[in-house]
């Protein structure tokens, strides 16, 4: 098996180790809020160099946890993967992906986020691993009865790709909805990634994920 | 000659306001040295000049006393009973406490005595000397006194109070008796802090005569300082529980906002050109307005805002324990208040 294949189930056994030394998940009366869930995500990656693209697309599923020790800050931690296939058999690559952030209020409805993401596509001939660092936005819109709205906006200032130069313009942004019913939560977030590549011979070189995901889980603590 | 005028009037006036309690504190010490050594008429002599309306020295009441009740047992021992007991009499009606000792007093005159106290009526109430107590374990020892067989009633109640006492003693009684007080008033709770009166009512039995006294005291609760409660949660303490009317638009146009951020995100990233990026945004799009439609409805009748509710419900909670063991703490506090009493000259303030 791909060792890559194994990082959600090793986050996951991580995420519950640590979860189960936390105050907020003990059973003795939790404090700091504490929420786990499970994700399944479907992701279209492209790739276009000098005009012609190609495609590929799958369904990854992942492992989320997430711990706000304050009102006003949380910590997050992300980890999926998968297996993208393409009309070009070739092209068909597994994904694995882990995330950490952080992100904190600055307004009750506006949070700035930051955090950093490593990638990993894992192809037949070769494997090419990305890391990011993110910066940006996330606009908590109130909708009614425990749903809210979130946009969010976001740079990656530093991108590394194996084999490739980084990438000159880096950015991406999201929407979704997200649904909360006592310790039970729920989200569909649909968001893209661009990466735009400094021109080669071969022409321009865009890379685009775009991922739809949707989460369940369940909140512990406060 | 006016100078020797001037001189003889301040001598005379000096001889009225010397230390005259000194001279007549010294003619009952000899007048009783006298007594002792059974020298009656020159002890008599003596005590005459103190009880004397001509004496030119102060004398205060007890000193009076004194001389009334030696002045009886001299007489007493000279087999004058009846003046012993008009002398007896006056002593006892100035202080119905007087006794006498009757290690120190021969038979006749404690028999003489006893029949002056037959003859006169008193009720009486010792002064309460100032004292501090326990009322779970220890009680205030008040003193009443009446000169002969009599029923008698002593209450406490609050000084100058119209309203009936709490009763410490109703019955017969026939000399001194020690009421012990444990400091509560009716219901059993312990008086406040405030001035109080021990009013004694009494009717001889043997000549139906009426008497009555009062004696005032201040009493003090003391007890460890007290905790404050917390005070009520003000209005920046507590979450809005409801949404503004407005909430119903905002909330459509949140969801509106989301699936037209949708809609656009594929174009302004580029990727709508490509793969399936567009169908992933259709469904947030799609998701975003149904979301804002029902945030609409959902609020139209019911602006509440539940989460807040319960927060304010849960600082409330908090508040309400918290004070509820500060009245615990405080109880236990005012469990161990003591009480001091201590003796106070006239009417109730």
């Amino acid at each position: 098996m791909n060792r890559f294949r194994t990082l959600p189930l090793l986050a996951a056994i991580t995420a519950s180790a640590a979860c189960a030394r936390l105050p907020g998940v003990s059973s003795t009366g939790a404090s700091i809020p504490v929420g786990v869930a499970l994700s399944t995500n479907r992701v279209d990656h492209v790739v276009a160099v000098g005009g012609n693209a190609e495609g590929a697309q799958g369904t990854t599923v992942g492992f989320a946890v997430s711990v706000a020790p304050r009102p006003w800050i949380e910590l997050s931690g992300r980890s999926a993967s998968g297996r993208l296939t393409s009309e070009n058999a070739r092209a068909n690559r597994d994904i694995a992906e882990v995330e950490a952030g952080l992100s904190f209020l600055v307004l009750p409805w506006l949070a700035a986020t930051v955090g950093a993401q490593a990638r990993r596509y894992t192809g037949a001939l070769a494997s090419q691993r990305w890391l990011a660092l993110r910066t940006g936005a996330e606009a908590r819109l109130d909708l009614a009865n425990g749903a809210r709205g979130v946009i969010r906006a976001s740079v990656l200032p530093k991108v590394t790709v194996d084999g490739l130069a980084s990438p000159s313009l880096a950015y991406g942004g999201g929407t979704g909805i997200e649904l909360s019913r006592k310790r039970l939560f729920a989200s569909l977030l649909y968001s893209v990634d661009r990466f735009d590549f400094p021109a080669s011979v071969e022409g321009k070189r865009v890379e685009q994920l775009s991922t739809l995901m949707l989460q369940a889980g369940w909140r512990f603590g406060r | 000659m006016k100078i020797a005028a001037s001189v003889a009037l301040l001598w005379l006036t000096a001889t009225t306001i010397l230390p005259a309690q000194d001279n007549t504190a010294d003619m009952l010490q000899r007048a009783i040295r006298f007594y002792d050594d059974v020298q009656v008429e020159r002890a008599l002599t003596l005590l005459r000049q103190v009880v004397s309306p001509g004496s030119p020295y102060e004398v205060s009441r007890d000193q009076r006393i004194q001389a009334y009740k030696y002045l009886g047992a001299s007489l007493a021992i000279q087999n004058m009973r009846d003046s012993a007991i008009v002398y007896f009499r006056a002593a006892i009606e100035r202080d119905p406490f007087t006794d006498l000792d009757p290690r120190k007093f021969s038979p006749v005159e404690l028999t003489t005595f006893a029949e002056a106290r037959r003859r006169t009526f008193a009720v009486a109430a010792r002064p309460i000397a100032r004292t501090t107590v326990d009322p779970r374990v220890e009680r205030v020892v008040l003193s009443i006194l009446t000169t002969h067989a009599a029923t008698v009633r002593a209450e406490i109640r609050p000084a100058g109070s119209a309203l009936p006492g709490t009763v410490l003693y109703d019955g017969e009684n026939d000399g001194l008796r020690d009421l012990p007080w444990s400091g509560t008033l009716g219901g059993g709770r312990l008086a406040p802090t405030g001035r109080y009166e021990l009013a004694v009512f009494g009717e001889s039995r043997l000549n139906q005569r009426r008497d009555s006294t009062r004696s005032y005291f201040d009493l003090l609760q003391d007890f460890p300082a007290l905790e404050d409660t917390l005070p009520s949660l003000r209005a920046d303490e507590l979450l809005p529980e409801r949404h503004p009317p407005s909430a119903r638009r905002r909330g459509l146009a949140n969801g509106l906002g989301i699936a037209a951020t949708a809609i656009i995100l594929p174009y302004a990233t580029g990727s709508a050109r490509y793969g399936s990026s567009r169908s992933f945004a259709s469904v947030a799009a799609i998701s975003g307005g149904a979301a804002g439609i029902y945030a609409y409805f959902a609020r139209r009748n019911n602006l509440d805002i539940p989460e807040n509710i319960a927060i304010n419900r849960v600082r409330q909670t908090r508040r309400l324990t918290a004070n509820a063991e500060i009245q615990r703490r405080n109880g236990e506090k005012l469990a161990e208040t003591k009480i001091v009493v201590s003796p106070a000259a006239g009417v109730g303030r």
